[in-house]
């Protein structure tokens, strides 16, 4: 049994299958996109073992549902991984002059691996800096996060941040550093507000704070690569004296709201999700170049400051196009800029644990094909050096 | 089990890592930061455009039946139009200052506010026509939903103008019940026309143009000297004493600005806060702010000027901007030169020559 399984793992039917099988995700996963976007058709499709989704087809006028259920990317990468390294190293299969395949193959297993790496560990942040200012955090494109601060400290603040997949599941949450427990009473997982109009009978978002203003409603999920999913939530707090009332938390609003809680000040603010770095980075110039009298940018380019207390750095640097900074473990790349406010720059701050295994793959691919050839050349030469002396 | 080793391995390695995603609380201590205050959100809220706008310097004539509310946050008027069977609908007047946002944009707000969907650019700009608003013209939008989106019954419509008037835009919105809205539709215009921006610190206008060495013609401004190649405008526009114009051979362009406020004039720091706004730089506070004056000498006295560069939000290009305020007689004078970088360093000694140059009707 184990054999058939092995040979089946090893066999060159099996490759061919994962390799049809990809091309094929990979096409419904591209039109997957423009139904259901960019995210999460990669989430269901391609960062998935088996895909349950389904596509609009339309056909002769009339609208089709096909339900999509197919292996995912993550199965068949992972199949795909097997069979490179059992239809290689299988016991008994390996030959010293086969040195320049099992390179080869080791290199296409460590793309495979390299991009799983890259997928699971890779975070994805921006940092949004206006000229003249500095930040020590970067903010999540996707994720967003209820932070909930106690602001008693003169010096700092003491962030509990819950995740916004928490407050989408969850009826309550309780933490030992929050005196209190906080209640979800509605969580729209993209929304809008709008000032309550004139004759409006609509209930107000929520009976304490800025939503009391406000109405809240669901619209759906973003589905454009440029669009995101603003979420929002009502949420009521209860225990050590804290008010009644709902509350609304919006990543609409720009600002945190305040309330009292057994004496102490608390401001809460549904916000992106932050990353903290031991370092900051001062924007000192953008420059924003476009294709004269059209809208193409040209030419973006940020000059700022790195500056790391830790270590006592200080110093430039200019990021630009393809010419990031490396610093810290993290890469900062000239992501993007405000069309409102020529003076901000947004910075793409990705944190790549793998970003060095697709260089260190295609070095192994191209030595194991180098070598295979001298090999081969080598052999083929001493074959017919001796058919000739025979 | 055993045949499913390897696969089962793989699958519980990748479920392990899967389980790295957003989903714990967290804990941390984070360095206090500084939250602006709210913008108030309003018809035209328009996403984070920068500051808002003038003072309420207009007057307007209410048709017959209308009737005004007193005005909350961003408006400066708020007016009741009534229909049948109780209904209403309402005209807000929101003035927004260094407004970057296009017809589309301004257009698709309000759509959604009517949960209409979005609308292409050129959609948007064929939609828009022209109407008449006090002495000019401004965009007229006229939308409506497509639902009951009153009391679950009336479909709601927005008849909107926006004016754009040195360098503020103001909207003027009735927004409510369709039929409403509908049956208000010429006395909503008649009340457009009927809008005024006068300014009562304006001086008067006179049919000379000033002289470059005349002074200003009321006996309640003061008088100063003009250099010869700064232009004074005539209608210097709401809360302005005065305003000129500065261009060079290279078509760069500044503008000198004179005004007065009672008192303090709100204090430095409001101010030079507000200024930074038009700016678009980051507020600054009280202990920051005695670093951004130089301290000069004018008519003897040592008055602190305010030197401030960055994208001016009404041009979006890049600009310096000096003021001065000076204490006058239980007022303050406010003198700004504001444009191009360049040609502001080059005007900066003109200007403090004009400011030394002026005198102040009740300073003795």
């Amino acid at each position: 049994m184990l054999t058939k399984l092995l040979d089946w793992l090893s066999s060159m039917r099996l490759t061919v299958w994962c390799l049809c099988a990809a091309m094929v995700l990979v096409f419904v996963g591209t039109l997957a996109q423009v139904e259901h976007g960019l995210y999460r058709a990669q989430k269901e499709y391609f960062q998935s073992f088996i895909v349950f989704s389904s596509l609009t087809v339309h056909f002769f006028g009339k609208k089709f549902i096909l339900p999509v259920i197919f292996p995912g990317g993550y199965l068949i990468g992972g199949v795909l991984v097997l069979n490179l390294i059992f239809s290689q190293f299988r016991a008994g299969n390996i030959v010293p002059r086969k040195i320049g395949l099992y390179l080869v193959h080791g290199g296409l297993i460590l793309l495979l691996v390299g991009q799983l790496i890259t997928d699971m560990f890779q975070r994805e942040t921006h940092m949004r800096l206006v000229e003249g200012q500095s930040s020590n955090y970067s903010e999540s494109a996707f994720y967003h996060e209820l932070a909930v601060m106690d602001t008693s400290h003169p010096d700092y603040d003491t962030v509990v941040a819950i995740p916004e997949q928490l407050l989408a599941t969850r009826s309550h949450i309780s933490h030992p550093s929050l005196p209190f427990t906080i209640h979800i009473r509605k969580f729209l997982p993209n929304s809008r507000l709008e000032n309550r109009q004139p004759g409006e009978s609509s209930e107000p978002a929520a009976t304490q704070g800025i939503g009391r203003n406000l109405t809240m409603r669901e619209v759906p999920l973003a589905t454009r690569s440029d669009e995101k999913n603003l979420p929002s939530a009502i949420i009521e707090f209860s225990g050590n004296g804290a008010p009644s009332g709902t509350w609304l938390a919006s990543t609409l609003l720009g600002q945190p709201e305040s309330l009292t809680i057994g004496g102490k000040e608390w401001k809460f603010m549904f916000r992106p999700v932050r990353v903290y770095k031991p370092f900051s980075i001062e924007l000192i110039k953008f420059t924003h170049e476009k294709y004269p009298g059209t809208e193409i940018p040209k030419n973006f380019a940020s000059r700022v400051r790195v500056i790391n207390h830790q270590t006592g750095e200080n110093r430039e640097v200019l990021i630009y196009m393809n010419n990031p900074l490396r610093y810290g473990g993290q890469t900062f790349y000239q992501g993007s800029y405000d069309p409102n406010d020529p003076r901000v720059s947004i910075l793409q701050v990705v944190r790549n644990p793998g970003w060095l295994t697709p260089y260190i793959a295609c070095l192994l691919v191209g030595l194991g094909l180098t070598l295979h050839f001298i090999l081969t050349l080598v052999g083929f030469t001493r074959a017919q050096a001796k058919g000739a002396n025979s | 089990m055993k045949r499913l080793g390897p696969w089962g391995l793989m699958m519980i390695g990748v479920g392990l890592l899967t389980g790295c995603k957003p989903t714990e609380v967290h804990v941390y201590q984070a360095p206090k930061e500084k939250h602006h205050p709210p913008m108030p959100m309003d018809d035209a809220h328009a996403h984070g455009h920068a500051g808002m706008g003038a003072q309420r310097s207009l007057s307007f004539k209410l048709p017959e039946g209308w009737r005004e509310k007193p005005a909350e946050r961003m408006r400066v008027a708020q007016i009741a139009v009534p229909g049948k069977d109780g209904l209403e609908a309402e005209i807000s007047i929101v003035p927004l200052a260094g407004m970057t946002a296009g017809r589309e944009d301004i257009m698709n707000i309000w759509r959604e506010q009517l949960r209409l969907p979005p609308m292409e650019k050129a959609a948007a700009e064929a939609a828009v026509t022209r109407v008449d608003v006090g002495n000019g013209k401004g965009d007229l939008y006229d939308l409506a939903s497509t639902e009951p989106l009153i009391k679950e019954q009336y479909k709601m419509r927005i008849l909107a103008a926006v004016y754009e008037l040195d360098g503020t835009t103001w909207f003027v919105k009735m927004s409510g019940p369709d039929e409403v809205v509908q049956n208000a539709r010429e006395p909503f215009f008649n009340f457009l026309k009927s809008l005024n921006w006068s300014s009562p610190s304006a001086p008067a206008e006179t049919a000379d143009a000033p002289s470059a060495t005349s002074a200003a013609s009321t006996a309640s401004t003061p008088q100063w000297q003009i250099p010869p190649h700064w232009q004074e405008q005539k209608s210097p526009g709401p809360m302005l004493t005065a305003k000129f114009n500065i261009k060079d051979d290279q078509g760069k362009q500044a503008e000198v600005t004179v005004s007065s406020l009672a008192g303090d004039g709100g204090g430095a720091l409001p101010n030079v806060n507000r200024w930074r706004g038009q700016l678009l730089l980051q507020p600054v506070t009280a202990e920051e702010l005695p670093k951004l004056a130089t301290q000069v000498e004018i008519n003897g006295r040592s008055i602190s000027l305010y030197d401030m560069e960055g994208t001016w939000a009404k041009t979006g290009d890049p600009a310096r901007m000096l003021v001065l305020s000076v204490p006058v007689a239980g007022q303050t004078w406010f003198y700004k030169l504001t444009g191009d970088s360049q040609l502001v360093a080059r005007e900066k000694e003109t200007f403090l020559t004009f400011v030394r140059s002026v005198k102040y009707p009740h300073a003795h």
